[in-house]
């Protein structure tokens, strides 16, 4: 393999989105934060110091040889995933099988445990499809074993609650299946299985289909359910073209909910107007562009694979959460990636470009499988 | 290989281009299309339209004296919408202020549907209660305080049911009001001149327009819109005489009863006592339930205007009715004497008895009012008859309202042969009743207020409809309304009936042998009349009617003390306190009157 420099277009991009990030989680969190925590950069020093971690995180994995996520690594990741999943359920074993069990607190933080597990398992896929590539259009052997561990996955997200990751998960994995060349039949197959399941995971849980029939009815309830879509489409639109200035929002006056995680982009949209807006979009198009080209240049199978995993991964919580922002898509929690205050969803994306970053060191070998 | 899997590298790139794309799209739809239709909706999110609310107007006796004003006050009170936890805050900051919980907690409830109105927990709250509030602003959430003007009665209980109070507006006055500008809970007049007056007194709340957060805290105000100022009410001054006021109040010391003083050329109501009172400013904020229970249950019912709204037997006081009654229909004259007065007098099977048991003996009409004769008047009336003697009662403005500016007024009862059908059934009663009419006792209730119309009218041939009300003024002192009198002659009354009656008036004060003696006063002539109303409940009514100066009368009072006893010793001396005091002060003491001294 030859040694190649990294792919500095995408480290750009990142950079960039980080950056913007930042300054906007100030803008749109200095009110919360002050109401709140009675400091109005409570949220900034917090995302700070996260920032410190992922982007070392970021380095020490653009520093290492992708092809050691694989093997053991790869299912040790797999297997503390599946922990930690585990553990984050606890309250649900403990008798308060209502509760919420998205996030385990450590020190000051909380860590959530299904972002570890959406990057832990696009690496034990990359690795575990390359493995059986022989076997790979066989059901039993090649596409069965898989699925399992998906659905496992799947099943322990879903009852956090978090539809939102599971769906985005079930979507990633479903294109690297389809990348790694899983017969159509089968995916048909696993699609077709899904939809009961989503569908009752919707309809049976009432908040969810509240969610959902709010979606398809946009103009209704809106101090009620459709509050933050509405109140999220006043920032958007408030912006115009030119938007109304940087740290001049009005909504994030906790009009909006949560304007420096689900819905920061409708934030930016509302201060960075439509040329901002776009600029963002923009970004992450980029971001996608390069990790498809990275993908594609990988020397083996498992580069490839992998890469195109961690790519298609951003472009889905990049789409969902803008969509949302939007009222495209019904309202979830997914954070947007590199600019979202959170600290699990920035250390793993900032891990992605990292491999990714790792990967493309390696590119230009033209590899033949 | 390789190839395939550039074929999927550009179909997902292609799938990822085409959902961004519609990203792209939607976004321009949203910010470039419909960017003005959703800046107009943002700017509606964070601008609040808020009430300033307009002080009420002042109250001023006739002679510029402040009965009511405003001062400043705190008030703590809730904003709903930013409640964390109903429960938790209505349980603190009731102990916090010394609140009743549950009272809290209800008001907070019925509420909730107008998340955005603040909710007044304590008006006029302590430096203390603001400071405990202001201190722990992070555990109250949506506790506020803030300066609202409270009405202040710098005259204390003076006057009190003239003036009536205030309190906030309750959930169904509010849905009655809504369309004239009513905000929920605001103040609004109940009692008295506060609620007769109100459309001049409320004056207009203004507006101002507050950029606020989405917990509707005020983040600035914002000019650029215009903001209309709150505008004062108009201040009223009234009819009423404070000093004279304070004088008859004075007078009745612990008594209970009523007292009324008009000008009877006008109807200008001078005093207007009613006892026992009660402290107005007790209502001007929330009214503390225990409060407004114990004034509500207390037997001697304080809220009571007693002026206006209680019936009396006149007793008799009355007697100058059938008097009239008789001269007009020239059925006597001064000169007539009856059977005379032996102490009773016997009708049918049955004595009726006159209040002197020795008898009066044989007396003429003059002297049978001065000494109050019940046997003359027993058979006066019965030469008079119901129909006649219930006719110049009303003519004489008893028996029905006075028509006075106030809410609440009764209007007193004068029988009819129709009446008393309707209560025994027909032909089940007798002429004993018209017996007991004649000297002011059975059926027959009047209320001060009628009595002291009935005096003046009887003192100057006018009957006038009697008002509080001298003028209203704007804040810069233009005169917006000063209602004209409303006298009409007593038409159905001859002069020399009235002359005659007046003589026997001044008799009664004056005269040797007249009941009124006490009333007498020492630089000008009273005419009047002293009644004891017999009370089954204990102690006599008593009852005076006079005016003054018998020659040019310029004032007319009627006093009831309740179980006071005999009229002419507790309620003439009252009465003469409140003439005097009047006429000492008054210009209308003129030199003439002074020519009649002794």
């Amino acid at each position: 393999m030859k040694e190649n420099s990294i792919d500095f277009i995408l480290l750009t991009a990142t950079i960039l989105l980080v950056g913007i990030g930042m300054v906007m989680i100030y803008s749109s969190s200095s009110v919360l934060s002050e109401v709140k925590h009675q400091d109005s950069s409570f949220f900034l020093k917090k995302h700070l110091m996260v920032l410190v971690l992922g982007t070392a995180v970021m380095v020490l994995a653009a520093l290492t040889d992708y092809s050691k996520l694989s093997g053991k690594v790869a299912q040790l990741l797999l297997v503390t995933g599946f922990i930690l999943l585990v553990v984050v359920l606890k309250p649900k074993f403990t008798g308060q099988p209502q509760m919420v069990c998205r996030w385990i607190p450590i020190w000051k933080f909380n860590f959530q445990p299904s972002e570890f597990m959406k990057l832990a398992l696009i690496v034990y896929m990359a690795d575990s499809l390359t493995r059986r590539q022989d076997q790979i259009e066989n059901f039993v052997w090649g596409f069965l074993p898989h699925l399992l561990i998906l659905l496992m996955v799947a099943g322990l997200i879903i009852v956090e609650p978090a539809l939102g990751t599971t769906v985005a998960i079930m979507i990633i994995i479903t294109a690297m299946f389809f990348l790694a060349g899983v017969r159509l039949s089968h995916l048909g197959g696993l699609a077709l299985a899904a939809l009961p399941i989503i569908y009752f995971s919707i309809s049976h849980v009432s908040y969810r289909l509240a969610r959902v029939k709010a979606f398809l009815r946009p103009e209704e309830n809106l101090q009620g359910i459709n509050y933050q879509t509405y109140q999220s489409l006043l920032a958007l639109g408030s912006g115009g073209l030119r938007g109304v200035g940087l740290g001049h929002s009005r909504q994030k006056f906790l009009f909006l909910p949560a304007p420096h995680t689900d819905f920061i982009y409708s934030i930016i949209g509302e201060e960075g107007g439509f040329i901002g807006a776009v600029v963002v979009l923009c970004l992450f198009l980029i971001f996608i562009w390069r990790g498809l080209r990275i993908a594609h240049r990988a020397p083996d199978l498992h580069g490839f694979l992998l890469a195109s995993g961690l790519t298609i991964m951003i472009a889905t919580y990049t789409a969902v959460n803008i969509g949302v922002a939007m009222g495209v898509c019904p309202t979830t929690g997914l954070p947007l990636p590199f600019i979202s205050y959170g600290g699990s969803s920035l250390v793993l994306s900032l891990a992605s470009t990292g491999i990714l970053l790792s990967i493309s060191r390696e590119e230009g070998q033209v590899w033949r499988g | 290989m390789l190839q395939e899997r550039d074929v999927k590298r550009r179909y997902l790139l292609g799938i990822a281009v085409f959902l961004f794309g519609i990203l792209g799209v939607r976004l321009f739809q949203l910010q470039i299309i419909r960017g003005a239709h959703y800046f107009d909706l943002s700017e509606k999110n964070r601008i609040r339209v808020v009430s300033v609310p307009a002080p009420r107007g002042l109250i001023y006796d006739r002679n510029g004296l402040i009965f009511v004003d405003n001062r400043p006050s705190y008030t703590i009170a809730i904003i709903p919408f930013q409640l964390r936890n109903l429960g938790k805050t209505a349980e603190d900051i009731s102990l916090a202020l010394d609140l009743d919980k549950q009272n809290v907690r209800r008001r907070l409830e019925t509420y909730k549907r107008r998340p955005y109105e603040k909710i007044r927990l304590k008006r006029d709250a302590g430096v203390k209660a603001v400071a405990i509030v202001e201190e722990n602003r992070y555990e109250l959430p949506g506790v506020i305080c803030q300066v609202e003007p409270r009405r202040n009665y710098p005259q204390g209980n003076l006057a009190g049911h003239i003036l009536g109070y205030v309190g906030e507006l309750s959930d169904k006055e509010f849905a009655r009001l809504r369309a004239k500008g009513y905000l929920p809970a605001e103040t609004l007049g109940k009692a008295g001149i506060e609620r007769q007056y109100e459309e001049f007194l409320r004056g207009r709340n203004g507006v101002k327009y507050l950029e606020v957060d989405a917990f509707g805290r005020e983040i600035k105000e914002l000019f650029r819109r215009g903001l209309r100022e709150p505008k004062v009410g108009h201040s009223l001054y009234l009819t009423i005489d404070s000093q004279l006021q304070g004088v008859a109040t004075e007078a009745f010391g612990e008594h209970q009863g009523a007292l009324v003083a008009i000008d009877p050329r006008t109807g200008e109501i001078l005093t207007m006592v009613s006892k026992p009172d009660y402290d107005p400013s007790l209502f001007s904020g929330v009214l503390d339930p225990a409060v407004w229970d114990s004034l509500n249950t207390d037997l001697r019912h304080p809220l009571f205007n007693r002026s206006i709204q209680s019936g009396y037997p006149p007793a008799s006081t009355a007697k100058m009715v059938a008097a009239i009654a008789g001269l007009e229909l020239e059925l006597v004259d001064p000169k007539t004497h009856f059977a005379p007065c032996t102490g009773a007098f016997k009708f049918g099977i049955r004595y009726y008895g006159c209040w002197k048991e020795e008898g009066h003996g044989c007396l003429g009409l003059i002297q049978a009012i001065a000494q109050s004769c019940d046997v003359y008047f027993y058979q006066l009336g019965l030469k008079v008859g119901l129909e006649k003697w219930s006719r110049y009662a009303r003519v004489l403005g008893l028996g029905k309202k006075t028509g006075i500016d106030l809410p609440g007024e009764a209007g007193g009862l004068i029988p009819s042969a129709e009446y008393y059908d309707r209560e025994y059934g027909k032909v089940k009663w007798t002429k004993g009743l018209l017996l007991n009419l004649a000297i002011g006792q059975g059926e027959i209730l009047v209320t001060p207020l009628q009595m002291a119309c009935y005096i003046g009218a009887i003192a100057t041939g006018k009957l006038a409809r009697p008002y509080l009300l001298k003028k209203v003024v704007t804040a810069k002192g233009d005169v917006v309304l000063s209602p004209q009198p409303v006298v009409k002659d007593v038409k159905a009354i001859s002069a020399s009936t009235l002359s005659l009656i007046r003589q026997a008036l001044l008799e009664a004060v004056e005269g040797k042998k007249g009941t009124g003696y006490l009333a007498r006063a020492r630089s000008f002539h009273v005419g009047g009349k002293t009644g004891t109303a017999q009370n089954p409940h204990g102690e006599d009514h008593a009852w005076f009617v006079a005016y003054a100066p018998f020659e040019e009368p310029s004032i007319a009072v009627a006093a009831v003390v309740e179980a006071g006893g005999h009229g002419a010793t507790a309620a003439a001396p009252i009465v003469r306190k409140v003439l005097a005091t009047y006429l000492s002060n008054s210009n209308a003491l003129a030199t003439k009157t002074l020519r009649h001294q002794d």
